[in-house]
């Protein structure tokens, strides 16, 4: 049969487009059955209705490392939602669909400890191990109440940002960071997680290597010692001289010498006198009693009187 | 012949864009979508700012300091191989600025990773120095007079340059195995000085020191068992030993006040075992043993009288650690734990020169301390929605006492707590929480120092008798989905007692409330205030000629801080934002009984005020462009330097009103 190919170039456009209205249709009808999972195993129940345009959306997930499928251990929706029977399937009388079994949501019905349960049930390891018997965990903090999972840029976990997550409970140091003598913190570069472990740790307040000096010495190893000489406080607590989220004071000193040393030094010679800014006084000006005892966290020099002085 | 009849190309664009509708369409723009959501980002964001003025607060610790146009270059690139679970990823941050970092990683998820990170940190001193001192930036300095003012200015600086190592290997079974190691460097000048009495002479202290870190970890978990041993290893190294200072013999205040000893090489090594162990999904319990070991042995800058050579430092550290925590009832949990630390100075104690006076004895000081804390606290929750807290701190402490004391000293204290917090949900809307700590510290016996005063002791304010005080009111209030308010106010008392002298008592405040609101699904605005007054009291003497005369300070500090936040779209193309922060600080000097009329200080200001807002244009899917502006002014009237010379006619000065303006433009492209 021969076949007029002017013929066809009139109607197949229209044929083809009348195909595509119908098919195009079929296309969208398409009912639940032929969904495919989005990001994590058997997710299709869930991303039927959740997507971007929900109040929480869900799928960002996938381009975190929970929705790395190749990984085995990545989980489902319902490794960390519970199976959720009555959420998936509204029962009939019920006017408003119940919560999933395990939700995350600000207003959550869900036990603190059953929801983080569900993080710590893969993730009780490593730097988590003493999370249970943290002021954290003692007062109800979610790990959602932190992290953010269903998004690529988890704040707290960006040395940048993290900060502003923990100033929205410890207001206190919000403050201090933006004092003239504070810590990188506001520019990036010190975040609180280089010297606090928030999930817990051995030793008090959360402090990363277990003690106040042996944190302060991961960035400070000069101040570690053992001196020929050496100052007492120095030893025992950073935090007795320092506030290291800032202060008014130069060096992040909790007061300005010589109000701080004379908490300490009795007025037997100089250590009393009283500090003025007129006459050039040594005590209160410049560096205060610094000026002298240059050497405050300690001296290995073994010669002479001046050892004890913390002067060289 | 034969002929061949061809399809237009309009034909075929109307035949696939069909075709495309059928089968692909629907699913090709789903499937990019999707693609969108799911799929790993990266972007990279480039352009240049210009900085109006001069302001180092401002620039601190980025170098944005000097007007000037800078660059701005971010990078985040991310790809993951969906097949295999592999992740590439490469950060680079402040490409422009002196605070860059930058970050290569390369993991198979839960097989193995391993990246390199480098990072710089710059801090340039707020001050500039006008000084005659040669040799800055030299192990050997010069101290030469000028009359003040006739110097030359030199502005400190120190930087910081971190690269760190990481890698993990995933074993099997629960098991891995993870490496850290960082190497930083720390050069630059940082203030510095000599002297006795009115003789101080201005030096800078030559920096050229290395720190490394090395961290071997050896991970399990389990189940019910988790378990971390591990190996951490810290060393110092300062390039520059010590300090030599001419003249030698410039007056009696600073006759042989050279050389001046830098701080020593050293190391540390601990070894540790950590772990926790969940009996029941209520019950768990964990536990920390370690053993360190810090040495110092570098040589002496000089030779000690009786000819040793270096101080053979060496600190022994043992921590244990015990915790436990159940839910023996569904309405009650409980909480224990426990920890020893023992850090242990075993340097032998030498004579390293000649004995002096009372005061001065020939024998270094070696420094222990052994602390025991507990802490016990249950949390019940009563009817009506009351849950009560209550608990028990304990801590000891115990130090070595040294022969010959400069203060007044204590071998031990104990400090005991009672807590008691009561939380309430207060309805759908309003949770609260009150809270009361009592502390009390004491100890054994002070003992005095060599040369006791006559006024009569001080008690350090950290083994000083104390009762401490502290009220806790929190309220959480969200009335609507939109809307959430927080309100938290401290209140807090210490009572120093003991001594005659020294901290008398301190009082201290601190209210902040917070307000987050949803204008819109587009709009969202934030607020929060605080303000904080802390109080101490300090009694001290001072000696006129033989008379002593008691005199006191009264040291306020107070700060008053807020915020305000806004972000929004204006459409589909503009998103915009803005922040302001401002933060005062104030200190006051209060004297009294003061003996002399020039005994004034005055009251410390500073204050801060900075202006953010960016503007973001999508000029078409996955292509921006960014506008960012900053203002920021920063004033003080401090008097710390203003009023003080060095002996040597060394002057230090700031900028007391800083502002500038900061304005970039950006490029922002994203992908898949």
């Amino acid at each position: 049969m021969k076949i007029d190919l002017r013929s066809v170039r009139r109607w197949m456009p229209a044929a083809l487009l009348s195909i595509a209205l119908l098919g195009g249709a079929n296309a969208w009808g398409a009912d639940d059955g032929e969904r495919k999972d989005l990001v994590l195993t058997g997710d299709k129940v869930c991303t039927r209705c959740h997507d971007e345009t929900e109040a929480y959306p869900v799928l960002a997930i996938g381009k975190t490392k929970h929705g790395t499928v190749a990984d085995e251990r990545t989980p489902t929706c319902t490794s960390c939602h519970g199976e959720s029977p009555t959420h998936i399937n509204k029962p009939e009388g019920v006017s408003e669909r119940p919560s999933p079994d395990v939700n995350y949501v600000k207003d959550s019905k869900t036990p603190v400890e059953k929801r983080n349960q569900a993080c710590l049930n893969c993730h009780q390891g490593g730097k988590r191990i003493h999370w249970q018997t943290n002021l954290h965990a003692a007062r109800d903090v979610a790990c959602t109440s932190c992290h953010q999972v269903h998004t690529q840029h988890d704040k707290v976990r960006d040395k940048q940002t993290q900060p502003e997550v923990c100033f929205a409970c410890h207001k206190e140091q919000r403050a201090q960071v933006n004092r003239p003598s504070h810590h990188p913190i506001k520019e990036g570069k010190v975040a609180c997680s280089d010297c606090h472990n928030p999930h817990g740790t051995a030793g008090e307040k959360m402090m990363v290597r277990d003690s106040v000096v042996e944190t302060c010495y991961t960035c400070h190893m000069e101040k570690r010692g053992p001196f020929v000489r050496s100052h007492q406080p120095v030893t025992e607590d950073c935090t007795i001289c320092h506030n290291p989220h800032g202060t008014v004071n130069d060096n992040l000193l909790k007061q300005r010498a010589p109000f701080l040393c004379q908490q300490c030094h009795e007025p037997s010679t100089h250590q009393g006198t009283v500090p003025t800014v007129e006459g050039n006084s040594a005590f209160a000006v410049g560096r205060g009693c610094v000026n002298c005892h240059t050497q405050i966290h300690g001296s290995n020099n073994p010669s002479t009187a001046d050892g004890r002085g913390l002067r060289r | 012949m034969k002929k061949t009849t061809q399809i237009r190309p309009q034909g075929l664009t109307v035949i696939a864009a069909s075709l495309s509708m059928v089968f692909g369409s629907a699913l090709a723009q789903d499937n990019e979508e999707v693609t969108r959501l799911i799929r790993p980002e990266s972007s990279v964001q480039f352009g240049a700012g210009y900085l109006s003025d001069d302001v180092i607060r401002f620039g601190q610790y980025s170098g944005l300091k000097d007007s000037g146009l800078y660059a701005i270059g971010n990078v985040d690139y991310l790809r993951r191989d969906d097949a295999t679970g592999t992740w590439y990823r490469f950060d680079a941050r402040n490409l422009g600025l002196e605070s860059r970092s930058v970050r290569v990683e390369h993991e198979r998820q839960g097989n193995w990773r391993y990246g390199i990170e480098y990072s710089k940190i710059p801090r340039y001193s707020q001050y500039v120095v006008n000084t005659g001192l040669r040799g800055i930036g030299d192990d050997i300095q010069m101290v030469t007079p000028v009359a003040i003012g006739a110097g030359f200015d030199k502005r400190l600086k120190t930087e910081r340059e971190g690269v760190t190592i990481t890698g993990q290997k995933f074993l099997g079974n629960g098991l891995d195995v993870q490496v850290r190691f960082k190497n930083e460097t720390k050069e630059g000048d940082r203030l510095f000085g000599r002297g006795r009495f009115d003789g101080r002479q201005f030096l800078a202290e030559p920096i050229d020191q290395t720190m490394r870190q090395v961290d071997v970890i050896l991970g399990f978990t389990g189940e019910k068992l988790q378990l971390s041993g591990g190996y951490y290893g810290s060393f110092f190294n300062n390039d520059n030993r010590s300090l030599t200072v001419f003249p030698f013999a410039s007056g009696a205040n600073v006759n042989n006040l050279s050389p001046i000893a830098l701080p020593p090489d050293n190391e540390a090594h601990q070894l540790y075992l950590t772990g926790g162990y969940s009996f029941t999904p209520t019950t768990r319990a964990n536990f920390k043993v370690a053993r360190g070991i810090a040495t110092q042995d570098d040589s002496f800058i000089v030779a000690s009288a009786p000819g040793r050579s270096n101080l053979d430092g060496r600190v022994e550290t043992t921590l244990l650690q015990a915790g436990l925590t159940a839910r023996p009832m569904p309405k009650l949990s409980l909480l224990a734990n426990f920890k020893y630390e023992d850090r242990d100075d075993e340097t032998p104690v030498r004579q390293y020169f000649p004995p002096v006076s009372t005061t001065v004895n020939a024998f270094n000081e070696p420094r222990s301390l052994r602390s025991r804390t507990g802490k016990v606290e249950a949390s019940y929750l009563l009817p009506a929605d009351f849950r009560v807290i209550g608990g028990v701190d304990y801590e000891e402490r115990r130090r070595n006492v040294i022969a010959v004391r400069q203060v007044n000293y204590r071998e031990e204290t104990d400090e005991l707590s009672y807590r008691v917090e009561l939380r309430r949900s207060l309805g759908e809307t309003l949770n609260g929480s009150i809270g009361y700590v009592n502390s009390d510290r004491d100890g054994s016996r002070f003992q005095n120092p060599a040369s006791f005063p006559v006024t009569g002791p001080v008690a350090p304010l950290h083994i000083a008798d104390r009762e401490r005080d502290k009220v806790r009111l929190k309220l959480d209030w969200a009335p609507a989905e939109q809307l959430s308010v927080q309100l938290l106010a401290d209140v807090s008392r210490d009572d120093y007692s003991g001594a005659k002298l020294g901290l008398d008592d301190g009082r201290s405040t601190f209210v902040s409330l917070d307000a987050s609101y949803s204008i819109s699904d587009a709009w969202q605005a934030l607020g929060w205030a605080s303000r904080e007054k802390s109080r101490i009291d300090n009694d001290s003497s001072t000696r006129i000629g033989t008379v002593h005369t008691p005199w006191s300070a009264e040291v306020k500090q107070r700060t008053e801080a807020f915020g305000l936040g806004l972000r929004g779209k204006l459409n589909e193309r503009w998103k915009v934002g803005g922040d302001i922060q401002y933060s005062h600080d104030r200190s006051d000097y209060g004297l009294s009984g003061v003996p002399t009329a020039t005994a004034l200080l005055p009251d410390v200001k500073y204050t801060l005020r900075t202006l953010k807002l960016f503007a973001e244009y999508e000029m078409r899917q996955d292509l921006s462009v960014r506008f960012d502006a900053i203002h920021d002014r920063w004033s003080t009237n401090d008097w710390v330097w203003s009023s003080f010379a060095y002996s040597d006619g060394t002057t230090l000065s700031q900028d007391d009103s800083q502002k500038a303006t900061f304005i970039g433009v950006s490029m922002r492209y994203a992908w898949r």
